[in-house]
């Protein structure tokens, strides 16, 4: 890509590739998206546009530096994937946004990178698979356990959403 | 593997909003936005070796210096070209007549 065209795609994935590497690890979304973008203009990754739109290419990459860097830092536990178990999230104190990003940051890797394509960035089911390299049978199973998983940490605040509707309208969100 | 119903997970998943890019990233990814000659001209800078920029100074120095005029020295008259004027011959008229030429009207 020359870089006229990585400006390009920069400028329009940019907050894209941005929240998804904040979503998956805040302390290093910054490095995350400039990696990303840095690699296009150096050549490092070649985008071919017949394996897809050029911001699931660009995600995809979002997501495998984003798994490198919670590997490096140990914070991808040994732990099976298939026997996380979730247990709700306490509430004491948190804002309800604060408590849905405790949860959702507190799934395994595997399936919060598909939840957040799916959920935050709205990619198909096809597009996922080819972001992370998988087939479309098991991006729907791990996408199957996530919200399992998210039901079951977030159970106290479904378990209070007639209040926390009535709440968010006017104008608190605060639980607990 | 049943679907889950999503609807009252989603209104609570949807209030997590992620932030924006930060403004930075930009000059991050591809440096500092390059700028037209002619705002460099007032805003630019260069770095000069400090050998260099002694060397250029003493040139300077030295062109400043041989570029002064060299002084014209005035040439002191000779004792033979000098000349005495004095006053003894000067006689004064005892008598002056005044004569008016030609007619008045």
């Amino acid at each position: 890509m020359t870089r006229a065209e990585v400006e390009q795609a920069f400028a329009a994935h940019k907050d894209a590739v941005y929240r998804f590497a904040w979503r998956m690890a805040p302390d290093a979304a910054d490095d995350i998206a400039q990696d990303v973008f840095l690699r296009l203009l150096r050549g490092q990754i070649e985008f071919d546009a017949t394996r897809g739109s050029l911001r699931s290419f660009l995600l995809g990459v979002a997501r495998n530096l984003a798994l490198q860097h919670l590997r490096s830092n140990a914070r991808w536990d040994s732990i099976d994937e298939e026997q996380f178990v979730a247990s709700p999230i306490s509430m004491d104190g948190l804002d309800i946004r604060e408590i849905v990003g405790r949860a959702v940051r507190a799934l395994p890797p595997l399936q919060r990178d598909v939840f957040v394509l799916a959920e935050y960035e709205e990619m198909s089911l096809e597009e996922i698979a080819r972001a992370v390299d998988a087939n479309v049978g098991t991006v729907k199973a791990r996408l199957h356990r996530a919200r399992v998983n998210l039901r079951g940490m977030l159970a106290p605040v479904l378990g209070n959403q007639v209040r926390l509707k009535a709440d968010t309208t006017m104008g608190t969100k605060r639980v607990g | 593997m049943e679907p889950l119903d999503d609807h009252d997970l989603k209104p609570i998943l949807s209030t997590w909003k992620a932030p924006d890019a930060p403004e930075d990233l930009q000059r991050r990814v591809f440096g500092p936005p390059q700028r037209s000659w002619w705002a460099w001209l007032f805003t630019g800078a260069i770095r000069v070796p400090v050998p260099a920029c002694a060397a250029i100074m003493l040139l300077l120095a030295w062109l400043a210096f041989a570029r002064q005029p060299a002084e014209i020295p005035v040439a002191a008259p000779s004792p033979e070209q000098q000349t005495v004027v004095t006053l003894a011959d000067f006689h004064p008229h005892a008598e002056i007549q005044v004569k008016v030429v030609g007619a008045l009207p």
